[in-house]
């Protein structure tokens, strides 16, 4: 499922003295397979704009479509049968776009950890059997990286902040949703923490998900990440591109309000005296690509 | 001279799960200290038991002198031990900023005149001035942070808690408060402890405090914390992304230093550029 949208509009506080636009015309192409990363410093309309994709917030003005479904807005009347239709196409998009929000264990409820991953897929598809259903919920408890026996009856309050925001995530992709939506994922997990989860992403877009789209704060991550990076600034989407494409100019990621990674900023400062290391960004191609340079350059020496 | 003091500080909520096993620490005066380690490992515990909102099972805690276990001196230690939590929406007590920063004073009988002076000093301290007037609510993240700085300033406490103040906040917004609490630091001597995931922010401190499984098992500067890869890889801790890099440089034979920034990892590699005359 690809998404399109463009020029989506969205205004809060709309027809009162506060009205603000938290979307101005964004226009943007995420394809299926992408490992999509989204910055913008706060109140760029990221959060936004990524509750449009499965219609949470409905859009105002402007085209959206998400695959085979067009959540763009109509001024056209719709009969009966047209709005049941659309509602029950809604909840197929839901089943289909996953959405994690920040600090989702805060939406935990149930008194075991079986019941809460198995709440989205027992209303997702009601018409499974509860032999069905135990198979989903294990198998997405499993995938998480959790052990099924030993989690599936503790109650989620009892597990760790790692734990349970995997139980949140499995709850979220038991549905088996094409593309999943990550708002933030690592504030406030441990380095080890961040690094699983950032490994579990990984995998399940490996075998699982097809797109994964990902907002996050921290540009380091981004770079290592992320295929692809929208950047988000005063309700637009101002620049797409691989991370190395964006993050090569400072200047522009600096005027966002925001920071580039330390490689990035490593990369530049050499140029800027001559030394060109050519690397994606990630840590451990700018070390062999330094490497790379000394070597060489100690060759040209000889 | 210590302003901390702790010893063999044991702490549950329940019975079969011990959070702290016995803690010890001492922090000194004017010190910016960070306290590291894995989620649940018992860090937010120890802030909440230095201010006394938590008392321990055994061991010993003295704040400034007072013991922190006594009922009666809990008033005395709150004054003194101001903390700023996770999330700024939990924090605001008024609608208004001007109001919420003087919750604290008021609350404590302070004269009217010398409420206005508190205000004034704390306003500016935190660079919150221009919005004083401003709905708490229509404020960032950022910005809320630092008006739950200056309400806790109000209050002149000696020792600041920040107990992952930032990791709600974008970089821009972290930053902001980590300036301001930096400036109080140096130019008001106070002591700072933060309790944080973000090793960046852990680089400028004086001395790191690790903790995990319930004690501390290291403290040092951040270089000797962050040079300890057995420490790093027992407690779940990671160094910062600068140091990263030169680990991954020293792993490809790059001689290079480990550096805790990127300004000095930039220099130490101009400097293995540069060709010997």
């Amino acid at each position: 499922m690809d998404i399109f949208c463009k020029d989506l509009y969205y205004q809060y506080n709309k027809n009162t003295e506060f009205v603000s636009y938290a979307l101005n015309g964004v226009s943007l192409t995420i394809k299926e397979g992408e490992f999509f990363g989204i910055i913008g410093h706060t109140g760029s309309g990221k959060s936004t704009f990524i509750q449009h994709l499965n219609g949470l917030i409905p859009v105002e003005q402007g085209i959206l479509t998400v695959g085979d479904y067009d959540l763009s807005k109509t001024d056209v009347k719709k009969s009966k049968k047209e709005k049941k239709q659309l509602k029950d196409n809604l909840k197929n998009l839901r089943r289909s776009v996953g959405m994690v929000f920040q600090y989702p264990e805060y939406q935990l409820f149930a008194e075991t950890v079986f019941d809460d991953v198995s709440f989205g897929i027992k209303n997702f598809m009601p018409n499974l059997s509860p032999e069905e259903v135990r198979i989903l919920t294990k198998n997405a408890i499993e995938t998480v990286g959790l052990d099924y026996e030993k989690i599936k009856d503790k109650s989620p309050f009892e597990l760790s902040g790692g734990q349970k925001r995997r139980v949140a995530i499995a709850g979220v992709i038991a549905s088996r949703p094409s593309i999943l939506i990550l708002d933030e994922p690592c504030a406030g997990l441990d380095p080890t923490g961040k690094t699983a989860l950032w490994n579990l992403l990984h995998s399940l877009h490996e075998r699982v998900i097809k797109t994964i789209i990902v907002v996050s704060h921290d540009m380091n991550d981004v770079a290592s990440n992320c295929t692809s990076v929208a950047v988000f600034n005063r309700g637009k989407v101002i620049k797409t591109g691989t991370p190395k494409e964006l993050f090569s100019d400072s200047a522009f990621i600096s005027d966002c309000g925001l920071e580039v990674p330390v490689t990035a900023y490593l990369t530049e400062n050499l140029k800027n005296v001559g030394i060109k290391i050519d690397s994606d960004y990630t840590i451990n191609r700018f070390a062999e690509s330094f490497a790379n340079y000394l070597k060489n350059t100690e060759k040209a020496d000889l | 001279m210590n302003v901390i003091e702790i010893k063999d500080l044991q702490f549950s909520y329940d019975e079969h799960q011990p959070v702290l096993k016995g803690l010890s620490l001492t922090v000194k005066e004017g010190e910016f200290l960070a306290v590291i380690g894995r989620n649940a490992s018992g860090k937010s515990t120890l802030a909440r038991l230095i201010n006394g909102l938590i008392s321990p099972l055994s061991g010993e805690i003295t704040v400034l002198n007072i013991d922190a276990r006594k009922k009666e001196n809990l008033y005395e230690i709150r004054k003194n031990v101001g903390i700023v939590f996770q999330n700024p929406d939990n924090q605001m007590v008024a609608s208004i900023v001007e109001d919420d920063v003087v919750f604290g004073p008021e609350n404590l009988g302070i004269p009217r005149e010398e409420i206005g002076e508190r205000l004034e000093f704390s306003l500016k301290e935190t660079g919150t001035a221009e919005f004083r007037e401003s709905m708490a609510s229509k404020l960032s993240g950022g910005q809320k942070q630092r008006v739950a700085i200056a309400g806790i300033l109000a209050i002149k406490p000696k020792i600041l808690i920040l107990d992952e103040s930032t990791s709600m906040l974008d970089p821009r917004g972290r930053e902001e408060v980590m300036s301001v609490v930096k400036k109080l630091n140096r130019k008001e001597k106070m002591t700072v402890i933060t309790i944080t995931h973000y090793m960046d922010e852990v680089v400028d401190c004086d001395r790191v405090a690790v903790l995990n499984d319930g004690v501390i098992v290291k403290t040092g500067t951040p270089k000797e914390i962050f040079s300890d890869e057995k420490l790093l890889e027992a407690t779940g801790m990671e160094p910062p992304v600068s140091m990263k890099i030169s680990l991954a440089l020293n792993k490809l034979g790059v001689n290079t230093p480990l550096t805790l920034d990127k300004q000095t990892l930039l220099n130490e590699l101009l400097k293995l550029t540069k060709k010997p005359e």
